[in-house]
């Protein structure tokens, strides 16, 4: 009995623990002021950022807008193509939690929680997509830019030539060893150890979160002029390479090769001459296109072609041969078969590029307005300090306990729903209240049960385990009836019935473990040390 | 150690024919002002409507604006701030032609109407009818689970009187002439899981008796229960109304229809966790101990 209590005691401590460290990047996002986040590097911040609960677009505003397709309607392929697109440009843009959804037949709505600049979200989901197929440079002559850049920057930051000091003081905390940037505390100016450049480009290749230092270095006064003129430099978009998320910066060239319209379909497929179960993309090019891609990859085999989507390299293969017939083939390498998928999805969007228009937008507060939700806050708080008032009137020193448990409940449940990265929304907030109900519930069957038991003379002792061991199979049954609609509202369900489930269902367990584990923990406590009478 | 109910004996199921009068007299009412007023009173969220955009010279408190437009007879009028501004804001309501200036009229100085359109609803009809699927696909694994735990009877019994609760608070609203919102669908949403919590709370107590007083007959056996737990659901009922009660008057425009539509969900669900779940459980037996009576007897 004992050791079942220390067993249990521990495992609630470890879950408090573990709920408040997660909770704790909450409290931080909500907390920062304008001047903390400018003392923080980039990767902090997102880091805070993804792990914080957000808020859904009714309770913390943004932008939302609607899009359909200008002078036709859109087929059902190219809505798919478009939300796909459109979601690449989002994750670009890196806006937390984007909904992008199909509305109605051929309309597409998209909400950016926490975006407030309207003209820039409008910028980059409005614009018609882009698909081009560029020439990338050879290695070596990209590296030979690169050490020029490079040498050009190191010698840049370290005359002391430098303006703008709020966006490299980013780079202050994090950044150690021989990459980074260190402040000289005499003069306030910056340092840039050897080999700004080169050493965050590991084979090519740059970490996600090397990314904006990258990117800083090259938008130096300068750095444009030692790049040639016909030449620009572009990012790939982010990929997942072992746990580890990074992105290739290409020299490419400036003017397409060959553009979308070149295209006739993509499809993924699986199967390629070095790997039989290897995922590759097809490409088929127009009749007219034929003799051009002909050309082009008989001039470049063993170069790099970059299909380019937005400005972002989508993929970068090698010409192996000339194409002569306008089918080609990308080996995916080992990537799985849904990138193959992907690229073919926005080739194919890319090939007739279905001009969007917004139809509708809006920058907005918090969808219930800020009165609203402030009075909402001040009433849910008196409710809540009135039912734990009442708790500890009518059942004393138990109804303390109650409370606490109802505090925990809430406690873990936001601590889930963030680890959960879910939304909360206002029918979340629902959900939630739900919960609270429930979780009141459930102490006070168990109590009127204690109760029941002690009126038919029980000792303390056992009128408690009585009354928990009784009390649970209604307690049980009932979550349990709630938590699988919870789950099929959650799994099945859109929009506002999904935050709804997601929330109670959360809710339930968080509930099941504080009223049922919990509070048993603390009466066995109280009565392993022999009290004779109970508070209830 | 507060007792109320102390060894309480009311005679629930013996008056269980008034509350299917009760039941009636509320759910027909309701049924018929749904049939007369086309379906429930949508709300913007769900037919769109007219958006303003309105730009004041000087600041406005949201108050002030929400108190106009609640006396030009648009008290559902969903008003946003514009993110940080305290002279913007955009006004969703129903549609109406020149609905922008009539409003500017009201204040002086006039703020500009910067923009005036149609928007189309945020919750789509396509939404609307997957949510009505998923509702329904709710209720049956509901169905399937206190079937297994309890008994078929138990679980359809408890859909019914979830389809009970929804019908008449849904009706009451129609009656009441309030909008179906997106806030009253969470509340209808959390009215199904009250309903079928208290259901299973009495339904537990009379499984737990039935094995205890196995020579009782099953409506004495239900009251019982009902009065056992009776304490429990008048605390739990309580407590409930007492957040919903403050949150009615204290929570605000929006929070109030929420607050409102629970207060009538919590009220009937509590009822119909006695007298629709339980009591037509025992008519359910009677008539099958009836018929089977019947069928031996015409043997």
């Amino acid at each position: 009995m004992k050791a079942q209590i220390q067993a249990k005691t521990i495992f609630i401590l470890l879950a408090t623990i573990l709920a408040a460290w997660q909770l704790s990047y909450t409290v931080r996002f909500f907390k920062l002021t304008p001047g903390q986040e400018e003392n923080m590097t980039e990767k902090q911040l997102k880091t805070l950022h993804t792990k914080a609960i957000k808020l859904g677009l009714d309770l913390q505003g943004g932008v939302h807008l609607v899009l359909k397709g200008k002078d036709k309607e859109l087929s059902n392929d190219e809505t798919q193509g478009a939300l796909g697109v459109l979601r690449n440009r989002i994750d670009q843009f890196g806006v937390s939690e984007p909904q992008i959804a199909k509305q109605g037949s051929n309309r597409i709505s998209v909400d950016l929680p926490g975006v407030v600049d309207v003209q820039r979200a409008k910028e980059i989901i409005g614009k018609t997509a882009q698909l081009e197929f560029r020439l990338v440079e050879k290695p070596e002559f990209t590296m030979e830019i690169l050490k020029k850049i490079d040498e050009y920057v190191y010698k840049y930051y370290n005359k002391g030539g430098i303006k703008d000091t709020s966006r490299l003081a980013l780079n202050l905390k994090d950044t150690s060893g021989i990459n980074g940037i260190f402040k000289d505390s005499a003069n306030d100016s910056f340092e840039v150890l050897e080999n700004p450049v080169l050493s965050l480009m590991g084979s090519g290749y740059v970490t996600d979160t090397d990314i904006p230092e990258l990117k800083k270095y090259l938008s130096t006064p300068g750095v444009s002029e030692l790049i040639p003129s016909d030449d620009e430099f572009l990012w790939s978009k982010i990929d997942e390479v072992e746990y580890e998320k990074r992105a290739e910066l290409l020299l490419v060239k400036k003017e397409a090769c060959l553009k979308g319209d070149a295209i006739v379909d993509a499809q993924p497929g699986i199967g390629t001459n070095k790997n039989s179960a290897g995922a590759r993309t097809d490409l088929t090019m127009t009749g007219k296109a034929r003799k051009e891609w002909a050309r082009i990859t008989g001039a470049n085999v063993n170069r790099r072609i970059a299909i380019v989507m937005d400005n972002i390299v989508q993929s970068a293969p090698v010409v192996i041969e000339r194409i002569g017939g306008g089918k080609s083939l990308i080996d995916m390498g080992t990537s799985p078969f849904k990138e193959a998928q992907d690229l073919a999805l926005i080739i194919r969007a890319g090939k007739l590029p279905a001009p969007l228009e917004i139809v509708e937008e809006r920058t907005v507060g918090p969808a219930l307005g800020k009165d609203s939700i402030r009075a909402g806050m001040k009433s849910m708080l008196i409710s809540s300090l009135v039912v734990v008032l009442f708790m500890i009137f009518y059942y004393k020193g138990c109804g303390l306990l109650a409370d606490f448990a109802l505090f925990f409940n809430i406690f873990y449940l936001l601590a889930i729903l963030s680890a959960f990265k879910a939304t909360l929304t206002m029918p979340g907030l629902a959900g939630i209240a739900l919960t609270i109900g429930m979780g009141v519930d459930a102490n006070i069957l168990i109590y009127e049960r204690i109760k029941e038991e002690m009126r038919a003379g029980k000792t303390v002792r056992a009128a408690i385990d009585a009354g928990y061991a009784r009390a649970f199979s209604a307690i049980f049954d009932s979550n349990v009836t709630t938590l699988i609609a919870a789950i099929v509202l959650y799994y099945f369900g859109i929009g506002p019935v999904k935050g709804f489930g997601i929330t109670l269902a959360i809710g339930v367990i968080a509930n099941l473990f504080t009223a049922i584990v919990i509070t048993k923990v603390v009466l066995d406590v109280i009565t392993l040390r022999g009290a004779k009478r109970l508070s209830i | 150690m507060i007792n109320i109910f102390k060894n309480s004996k009311y005679d629930f199921i013996g008056k269980r024919k008034y509350a299917y009068i009760l039941s009636l007299a509320i759910i027909i009412p309701g049924i018929v002002s749904f049939i007369v007023k086309g379906g429930p009173k949508y709300g913007i969220d769900f037919t769109g409507g007219s958006l303003v955009r309105l730009h004041f010279e000087q600041p406005i408190p949201i108050s002030d604006l929400r108190a106009k437009l609640s006396q030009m007879g648009f008290k559902e009028a969903v008003i946003q701030e514009e993110k940080g501004t305290k002279y913007d804001y955009l006004i969703k309501t129903y549609p109406k032609e020149g609905i922008g200036n009539q409003i500017a009229k009201l204040f002086t100085p006039s703020p500009t109407v910067v923009q005036e359109d149609l928007v189309g609803p945020a919750i789509s009809e396509n939404f609307r009818q997957k949510a009505i699927w998923v509702v329904l696909l709710c209720w049956a694994c509901m169905l399937v689970y206190i079937w297994i735990r309890f008994q078929f009877r138990w679980g359809v019994c408890a859909v019914i009187s979830i389809v009970h609760d929804l019908i008449l608070t849904a009706g009451l609203l129609s009656i009441l002439n309030k909008e179906f919102t997106a806030s009253i669908l969470a509340a209808l949403l959390t009215i199904i899981g009250y309903s079928i919590n208290d259901s299973i709370v009495i339904s537990d107590r009379i499984r737990e008796n039935k094995r205890l007083l196995r020579k009782v007959s099953l409506a004495d056996l239900v009251n019982t229960s009902i009065n056992e737990t009776l304490s429990r659901t008048i605390i739990t009922g309580l407590s409930t109304m007492f957040v919903l009660v403050i949150l009615f008057f204290f929570g605000g425009p929006v929070i109030h229809d929420f607050a409102f539509t629970m207060l009538i969900g919590i009220v009937v669900g509590t009822y119909s966790s006695v007298y629709v779940v339980a009591a037509l459980v025992v008519d359910w037996d009677l008539w099958s101990s009836k018929k089977k009576i019947d069928a031996r007897s015409s043997k």
